[in-house]
């Protein structure tokens, strides 16, 4: 397969990894290292702010003092989560973007930009019905990618699944 | 990484573009020399409830037969092309997206390989899709692979 080797030699694989705060995310980077990972890929790691705090309390709308300090504590924790899903890539080439808005459309937008080879997420997190076995963006990606994707399920999301009872997965 | 894990990959396949496409691409982006491939196929039978005559069964059956043949010989070939450890199974089951479910788990496959038919979302809705099945209810990863990008231009 002489082929494939010029190709590899000649340009880096763009991997898109598109993570949030949830374990899931953590979980579907591992998967990627573990059986997917080539030496020469390039990973981008994708995160995708969602303002919490401050879509949620409409009321406070009205005070910009405390509009202002919420968005400050957004920034701040949006920085923490960009610093620690930096230091997954401490080994292999890559880098972490952070982009807002609407998180289907931005990884799909973003696969196109970096001319990705394929799109890794996880199957639930960034802000998913907890019924569901697949999560709406990763729903929305599946639909809508113009290459590859890989969803990871990590074995948990089917132990809680029909499960009525308590819910360990507290994070959103 | 001397262990004793190996990893199983499933890949469902038909006779279509879709899947050839999806195949190489598995192989030139995922596959990993040491990976075991299992490609299965599951028939579908076009059997509507208005004919149910034995010849008009027989006939299905042979219809479906033949194309499982056609979808293995295809794959073992390309299997032994790219010299890699893999082997073809057919599996019986109305559902494909079941059959290919259950059978992952059976083999704890480390994960599935899809292609998509590029279904809209009115026919998906209508005719089912397979690729959408798996998602939903497979307990491993699932690669699905959209290739929307190679059906005009071939260069796989």
């Amino acid at each position: 397969m002489a082929d494939s080797e010029t190709k590899t030699a000649e340009h880096q694989r763009q991997v898109l990894i598109a993570m949030d705060e949830s374990h899931h995310s953590d979980d579907a980077f591992d998967y990627y290292m573990k059986h997917v990972h080539r030496p020469d890929d390039h990973v981008v790691i994708l995160y995708v702010p969602e303002y919490h705090n401050v879509i949620q309390s409409p009321m406070v709308m009205t005070d910009v003092a405390v509009v202002s300090d919420m968005m400050h504590e957004e920034t701040e924790r949006i920085k923490g989560v960009v610093s620690r899903l930096s230091k997954k890539l401490k080994n292999i080439g890559g880098s972490v973007k952070s982009i807002g808005g609407n998180p289907g459309e931005v990884i799909v937008k973003t696969s196109k930009d970096i001319g990705a080879a394929v799109i890794i997420l996880g199957s639930r997190g960034m802000g998913t019905i907890r019924r569901t076995l697949l999560g709406s963006v990763s729903d929305y990606v599946m639909h809508h990618s113009h290459i590859p994707v890989l969803v990871c399920k990590h074995p948990d999301v089917h132990k809680h699944h029909g499960h009525k009872g308590s819910d360990p997965d507290h994070k959103h | 990484m001397a262990s004793d894990y190996q990893r199983v990959v499933l890949l469902a396949a038909d006779l279509s573009e879709h899947s050839e496409k999806a195949f190489n691409w598995y192989v030139q982006n995922f596959h990993k020399p040491e990976n075991k491939v299992v490609v299965v196929h599951t028939p579908e039978y076009s059997m509507g409830p208005s004919e149910m005559s034995t010849s008009k069964i027989e006939e299905s059956i042979q219809e479906a037969n033949a194309k499982t043949e056609m979808v293995k010989t295809k794959f073992v070939e390309k299997m032994s092309e790219c010299g890699m450890n893999g082997e073809f199974v057919a599996l019986e089951d109305r559902n494909p997206g079941h059959a290919i479910c259950k059978y992952a788990e059976r083999i704890n496959a480390t994960f599935i390989v899809t292609g998509t038919r590029g279904l809209g979302k009115f026919r998906r809705t209508m005719l089912g899709s397979v690729s959408d099945y798996i998602l939903h209810h497979a307990h491993v990863p699932v690669l699905v692979c959209r290739l929307k990008y190679l059906l005009k231009d071939d260069k796989y």
